[in-house]
């Protein structure tokens, strides 16, 4: 395993061999799942600001009770991550596996279209019901239990259709992109099947209740929301990134015993540190305590990852400068590091003492869904959709640095806002006057940071803004005759095979 | 015609079954909603499934038709 | 078989391998707590909630009120000092789904029963701003004019009873009926009050309970359980 390129092999072999593999990929449903990414991105950032608006001014909460704060803030959290982060986690690792194992997806087309249109209706009915007043009242597992039912039937489809492109590569190898999604793809099923246990009051109504009850819940519902950042945020979204960043540098993989320590110790310490999300709370002192030293063990691996993202680049700097997309799945490993780093920080109990329950939680989610998950995924979509819709190029590298710049602009108004939020919130509800009494009313605190929830807004206005552009720019892309491929001839599958 | 396929037409159209089933005794407008959504989904996917196999086999059709009139000509 | 190299060539194995390094952390600190006798203390005075307050917890998860409300005071000087005795893990026993929450945009409710009259939780769930300027809360006027649903009353608490909820064969007889009477103050309150200790009558209109009686009688017993006068510290170790 000297040669750490994916897709090298296979060349080198065609080559070889004089004949071109025709390997027909399928690509529709990536297209598919490329373009409800896409859609669902817009429709998770304009919620996001319209909340934040309601945050800064009470009065947009309009009136209808599905416009207020509290019904819309869980469509925003889930169509976020599941929709547009899901999606571009599907569309992803259907592109990833296919290549690297120069196999076709297994099953027949129409259940991958299945588990593509099963997935929207999954967010679809998840958002309505929210909507109409279903939720489980957890968060980031809101939806009632006909819809969780929903939406194993479709992910165990999708482990299935996965495993078993996996099952029948023609490599020997199982490339570490894939690891990932293995990671994520069934880690992710067990923590939905273990936290989203309930009895419902009838088989013909929503209502259910969960079987754990208080202090368990807590542990439980943490441990599953930890692990939903640890694995289809990170796991899956490091799939994306041990595919595309040595594909758009060109280079192989730094290290591949990095590779190899970076996934059993990430997946391994990852699954422990949800107690950090319950210090000083009613759960029981040791569970914190081993939620604390895990998550501050989980630093190493998540550098470790970062350095292996980063230093792929060796060699390869110089394409940052002309390579904006590139620019965007680098950026997005900076975040990683920078959110991987402020995690453990604020893990530990005393920090948590001040941090926990203030904006400054909001802030470092933000700079992970943002920074992180959202830039790694428009690297990749800018590369992908290129290469899947046989076009010679993006339509504007220069709409693309735009986009850049401003969405960058906007996560750093956004977190650097909520940063001082955060910790004005903390230090205000801790301070005591000179008599002993406490000195700031709770309402005191929520009109200090008034100004600082208008920059947030605007911060994920600019974030808005730059995802637009992006749209704008993958639309031209398809359509217009200016990126337009000349040469023909090669089959399909082995013009993508080579990109 | 790919008999996988069918067999997917044949698993959402039972989807759909139960969708039916649930919003006909649904108790709430959750479940109500979910049931019709849900046939309207089944009824969905399988028309255009059933489209696109009825192209194949027109192709394929086409194709033999072709080859046909190729050998004799 | 432990070999990276035999690993990353058999995906049956990667996957056993996989499952088996992501259970452990989870199994090490969940189960315990199911089977540690200490986690949730024993303390008196906390019941299952009566059917009306039940009724108004549903609607507090509906509205997403935990997005911005934690229920959970934590062991720290100030917060005890700001909202009352520390959070138990007996106080929220009966909790489903637990509302700890993770974000303070409002102030902590797990003591919040009692502190304000009733009058003061219609007032300001209709217009927050009007009694508190500084207020970010949507208004909930709407809940006053939802007539409260409980045609599935009874299978909430039997559903309840058979997580191991101690509800009665008496309790379920007569949910319909304390939901009522606990929603209209005018009522007789002893069988509501009998059940269900410490229950607040809520004054609603007769014949037409609304989701904001129910909400409010669930908030006026948030915390108010546990009679902290006759508990020592040791009790209270985990």
């Amino acid at each position: 395993m000297k040669s750490w390129r994916p897709g090298k092999v296979a060349m080198a072999d065609a080559v070889r061999a004089g004949v071109p593999p025709v390997i027909s990929y399928n690509e529709e449903v990536i297209k598919k799942f490329t373009i409800a990414a896409m859609f669902w991105a817009i429709v998770a950032f304009s919620l996001g600001v319209y909340i934040a608006t309601e945050l800064c001014w009470p009065d947009f909460n309009l009136g209808p009770a599905f416009l207020n704060f509290g019904r819309l803030r869980p469509v925003h959290t889930s169509v976020a991550v599941f929709a547009f982060g899901g999606n571009a986690l599907f569309a992803s690792s259907f592109f990833v596996v296919q290549r690297t194992c120069r196999a076709r997806l297994a099953g027949p087309d129409a259940l991958h279209d299945f588990i593509f249109w099963g997935y929207q209706f999954f967010i679809v009915m998840a958002g309505l019901s929210y909507g109409l007043g279903f939720s489980r009242g957890q968060e980031y597992s809101e939806p009632e239990w006909n819809i969780t039912l929903w939406l194993v039937l479709v992910w165990v489809l999708y482990a299935g259709v996965f495993i078993g492109t996996l099952m029948k590569r023609a490599e020997p190898h199982i490339y570490v992109a894939n690891w990932f999604f293995i990671a994520f793809i069934l880690t992710v099923a067990v923590l939905v099947l273990v936290n989203n246990a309930a009895v419902p009051i009838s088989p013909f109504a929503a209502k259910s209740y969960v079987i754990y009850s208080g202090v368990q819940n807590a542990m439980v519902q943490w441990w599953y929301g930890h692990n939903a950042v640890g694995f289809f945020l990170t796991a899956g979204f490091l799939g994306i990134m041990y595919y595309f960043i040595p594909k758009q540098a060109n280079r192989p993989v730094y290290s591949y015993r990095l590779s190899v320590l970076h996934y059993w110790s990430l997946i391994f310490l990852y699954i422990w540190a949800g107690p950090h999300h319950l210090h000083y709370t009613s759960l029981p002192d040791w569970t914190q305590t081993l939620g604390m030293a895990f998550s501050i063990m989980l630093w190493m691996p998540s550098w470790g990852g970062m350095i292996n993202g980063l230093m792929t680049l060796s060699g390869a700097w110089d394409k940052l400068r002309t390579d904006p997309a590139l620019r965007f799945s680098v950026t997005a490993v900076g975040f990683y590091g920078m959110s991987t780093f402020e995690g453990p920080v604020m893990a530990i109990r005393q920090v948590n003492s001040l941090s926990h329950y203030t904006d400054w939680t909001v802030g470092h989610v933000h700079s992970g869904a943002l920074g992180w998950m959202a830039f790694i995924s428009f690297g990749a979509i800018y590369y992908m959709v290129p290469a899947l819709w046989k076009r010679s190029g993006l339509y504007s590298t220069r709409l693309v640095a735009w986009h850049y710049w401003i969405a960058t602009l906007g996560i750093v108004f956004y977190i650097t806002a909520l940063w001082v939020a955060g910790i004005m919130q903390g230090l205000m509800w801790r301070a005591y006057d000179k008599f002993g009494f406490l000195q700031y009313s709770f309402a005191e605190s929520v009109s200090a940071v008034h100004p600082y929830y208008v920059i947030r807004m605007i911060g994920g206005l600019l974030f808005l803004t730059g995802g637009l552009i992006m749209c704008y720019n993958l639309i031209q892309t398809v359509r217009s005759p200016s990126t337009e491929r000349r040469e023909a001839g090669l089959p399909a599958g082995f013009a993508v095979a080579g990109e | 015609m790919n008999l996988g396929d069918i067999v997917v037409g044949v698993f959402v159209a039972l989807l759909g079954l139960i969708g039916l089933v649930m919003a006909a005794g649904a108790l709430d407008q959750e479940i109500y909603v979910f049931g019709l959504s849900l046939v309207v989904f089944a009824g969905a996917f399988d028309w255009a499934l059933a489209l696109k196999i009825m192209r194949q086999m027109e192709a394929a059709r086409l194709e033999i038709v072709a080859a046909g009139e190729g050998g004799h000509g | 078989m432990f070999n990276q190299h035999t690993i990353e060539k058999n995906a049956l194995l990667l996957l056993v391998f996989t499952l088996i390094v992501i259970a452990i952390g989870g199994i090490v600190e969940i189960v315990p707590l199911f089977t540690i006798e200490t986690t949730v203390e024993h303390v008196k005075g906390v019941r299952p909630y009566s059917p009306l307050e039940m009724a108004g917890r549903n609607i507090y998860v509906r509205e997403g009120c935990y997005v911005c409300h934690s229920q959970q005071i934590r062991t720290l000087k100030d917060e005890v000092e700001r909202y009352g005795h520390y959070s138990l893990a007996a106080e929220s026993m009966y909790d489903r789904p637990f509302q700890w929450g993770s974000k303070r945009i409002g102030p902590d409710l797990a003591r919040v029963g009692g502190k304000y009259s009733n009058d003061w939780h219609y007032g300001h769930l209709r217009h927050p701003q009007a009694l508190v300027p500084e207020s970010l809360m949507p208004r909930y006027a709407f809940l006053a004019e939802t007539r409260l649903d409980y045609n599935l009353i009874e299978k909430h608490l039997t559903t309840q009873r058979f997580l191991g909820v101690p509800y009665t064969d008496e309790d379920i007889a007569n949910a319909r009926q304390d939901m009522l009477a606990q929603a209209n103050a005018q009522a007789d309150q002893a069988g509501v009050a009998g059940r269900y200790p410490k229950a607040v009558p809520v004054p609603g209109q007769p014949g037409f309970p609304s989701e904001m009686d129910a909400l409010v009688a669930y908030l006026q017993v948030l915390g108010t359980m546990v009679d902290f006068a006759d508990l020592g510290v040791e009790k209270l170790q985990q």
